[in-house]
């Protein structure tokens, strides 16, 4: 025993419908999957709940992967189509807490004028940008700011065409730049 | 072109995610019991469509028998008609051509 099965051993077994295979395979990719997703959730508890959604999906799509192409590549897109949908489902309450935050954010600023932009506030601001674009702008910011993924790369996870792609890219920069304005965020 | 506020801005937007990068906002994916979920959550998810195979099952054979009675059903009713037409045309017959008066 003690053996290592190979990826594409468990793949296949995964895909035939053995579950331990499954959990094995999800087990090592449960990293690469947290990361992504942890970059379209607010809290750790709502990143555990969007992984194990993600996982779940993926264990649905699996009689839909042809074994052609690399199981890490069909895995992130079916991950970010996953993250994509879950911030369309929870735009609604977003939007709520947003209006509650504003409060805040402004108590805040006006007890702290000039502080050094540490790397904890880089990401709250990082998110509060973030959290006012929409869903599909919010995407490919994301993955093209903060995944580091190429234009092309981010046409094939998504299913959108390039031009759309760099399109909203731009639109997004612009919206993020009016943001940045309005919260008075520039220094 | 960008003017120069917005290229300043678009500057430290750029700094905002360069700072962003390389942290994973809610820390590792440390154990929190990620295993023991997915297992909890795949079993339920083959509960869940373990009962509606019952169901479509149940419903099916519901169909089925539904099907057996309706075809019988009719099958009865038109026998019962036919019989009646018969009963009718003979009367009928005997009617006319045997007992013309």
């Amino acid at each position: 025993m003690g053996t290592e099965i190979s990826e594409d051993e468990l793949v296949s077994q995964a895909v035939s419908g053995d579950e331990a295979a499954f959990i094995e395979l999800a087990s090592r990719y449960q990293p690469r999957v947290w990361s992504t997703a942890s970059r379209f959730t607010k809290s750790r508890p709502e990143t555990e709940d969007l992984v194990q959604d993600l996982f779940l999906k993926i264990w649905k799509g699996l009689p839909s992967f042809k074994q052609k192409s690399p199981f890490e590549h069909w895995l992130m897109k079916v991950t970010i189509r996953g993250c994509y949908d879950h911030l369309r489902k929870h735009r609604k309450r977003r939007e709520r807490e947003l209006l509650t935050e504003e409060v805040v954010a402004t108590h805040s600023e006006s007890g702290s004028t000039s502080r050094s932009l540490q790397r904890r506030e880089a990401q709250e601001i990082v998110f509060m940008l973030l959290e006012r674009l929409d869903a599909k702008d919010r995407t490919i910011v994301t993955l093209l700011e903060l995944e580091e993924k190429s234009v092309r790369e981010i046409a094939e996870l998504t299913g959108w065409s390039e031009s759309n792609v760099k399109v909203r890219a731009h639109r997004a920069r612009k919206k993020m730049r009016t943001i940045f304005e309005e919260l008075g965020l520039e220094r | 072109m960008n003017s120069e506020p917005e290229a300043d801005i678009d500057q430290q937007i750029d700094n905002l995610f360069a700072q962003t990068r390389n942290t994973a906002p809610h820390g590792a994916a440390q154990s929190y019991g990620f295993e023991t979920r997915l297992k909890q959550a795949l079993q339920a998810e083959r509960g869940t469509l373990e009962r509606f195979g019952t169901v479509c099952w149940q419903l099916g054979w519901l169909g089925v028998i539904a099907f057996f009675f309706m075809v019988a059903g009719s099958i009865l009713v038109i026998d019962a008609s036919s019989l009646n037409n018969m009963l009718t045309s003979c009367s009928n017959f005997f009617g006319t051509h045997l007992f013309p008066f």
